[in-house]
């Protein structure tokens, strides 16, 4: 077996290629993060030790944040919504909307699979959930989750 | 054959990596999710509802169904009991539960002020349903949210799957 004699040198350039693959990782790590931005912590949920650990899998959700007045906080919605006429119109504009999404996608029916996630504050009153959970149901929203806390303290 | 190695003829080969520029980049990224890391997510769970159409519901047959028939705020499911929670009324100490009752077919059960006890008599109560699934919760309009989401943690205990909401029946009665 011949080895050259010579030094062999071999140093290829990963810096650039390492920067782009990072830049990659720091973009789908902020889209990640715009799922979380939906989730208001000013909120504090109820607790309940039967509530299970969330499903990651649901891609299409509607959080709404609902504070112990009965005002509900939307992401992209700069004033809160705090009148039933408000809650009303933004439901059936959002449900509108994904229903338009799914035809485009190419279901005939328009098919809303959207999950509607409230995440209401521990002090609000069961008139006001009620309430924006009819609404959702009104609007056409067949799948809902209620948020909790699964330890005391949290 | 002889195995022969590199360095046995002195020749070392050198590499070099430059690992600065990643190490700069990588704490950048753990910057990152240590900005956005928020625990108390970790804690949050779920409890899921399923709303059915009303008009699918009343109707005998999944064909029969009609969407106009729709009725609005009914959030109901086909439940054979219903867990009544009533608050005080007027000033004072509102918003906690003052009295929960069990409505099934057979009459109602009040059960006092405690939760605790919901979950073991619904549990043996359950045991003679036909519908064993289903389960109405109606509160008044005045009780916070933690109550009525312990209410709705002792059924999910005491085995119900799918938990309904009714509408406030201090509202139904005042209301228009």
């Amino acid at each position: 077996m011949h080895v050259a004699s010579a030094e062999v040198k071999a140093e290829p350039n990963l810096v650039p290629l390492l920067d782009l693959v990072f830049q990659l990782i720091m973009f789908f790590m902020i889209c990640v993060n715009f799922v979380s931005a939906q989730l208001n912590e000013e909120i504090k949920l109820p607790v309940a030790q039967s509530a299970r650990a969330m499903d990651k899998a649901e891609i299409e959700v509607l959080v709404l944040n609902m504070d112990g007045k009965g005002k509900v906080y939307v992401v992209g919605q700069e004033k809160p919504l705090d009148t039933v006429g408000r809650k009303k119109f933004f439901l059936r504009q959002y449900f509108a909307d994904a229903k338009r999404t799914a035809e485009a996608q190419g279901d005939r029916k328009g098919r809303v699979k959207t999950t509607v996630i409230i995440r209401a504050d521990k002090d609000a009153g069961y008139a006001d959930v009620f309430e924006l959970m009819a609404l959702c149901k009104d609007a056409g929203f067949r799948k809902m989750q209620l948020r909790a806390n699964t330890v005391k303290g949290a | 054959m002889p195995v022969t190695r590199v360095q046995d003829r002195g020749i070392e080969p050198d590499i070099n990596q430059v690992i600065t520029p990643m190490l700069d980049l990588a704490f950048q990224v753990l910057l990152f999710f240590i900005m956005t890391y928020h625990p108390s997510q970790l804690e949050e769970g779920q409890m899921d509802l399923l709303l059915p159409d009303s008009a699918q519901t009343q109707a005998a047959k999944q064909e029969d169904a009609n969407p106009q028939l729709s009725m609005p705020g009914d959030l109901e499911l086909p439940a054979e009991v219903t867990v009544v929670v009533k608050t005080q009324q007027g000033t004072g100490d509102q918003g906690t539960i003052s009295e929960i009752t069990v409505q099934e077919r057979q009459g109602a059960k009040s059960l006092g002020k405690r939760a605790d006890s919901l979950s073991k008599y619904l549990e043996s109560a359950r045991k003679g349903l036909s519908n064993q699934n289903d389960i109405k919760i109606q509160a008044d309009s005045k009780l916070k949210y933690r109550y009525v989401m312990e209410v709705m943690d002792m059924c999910s205990r005491a085995g119900f799957k799918n938990v309904s909401f009714g509408p406030p029946p201090d509202l139904a009665t005042e209301g228009p």
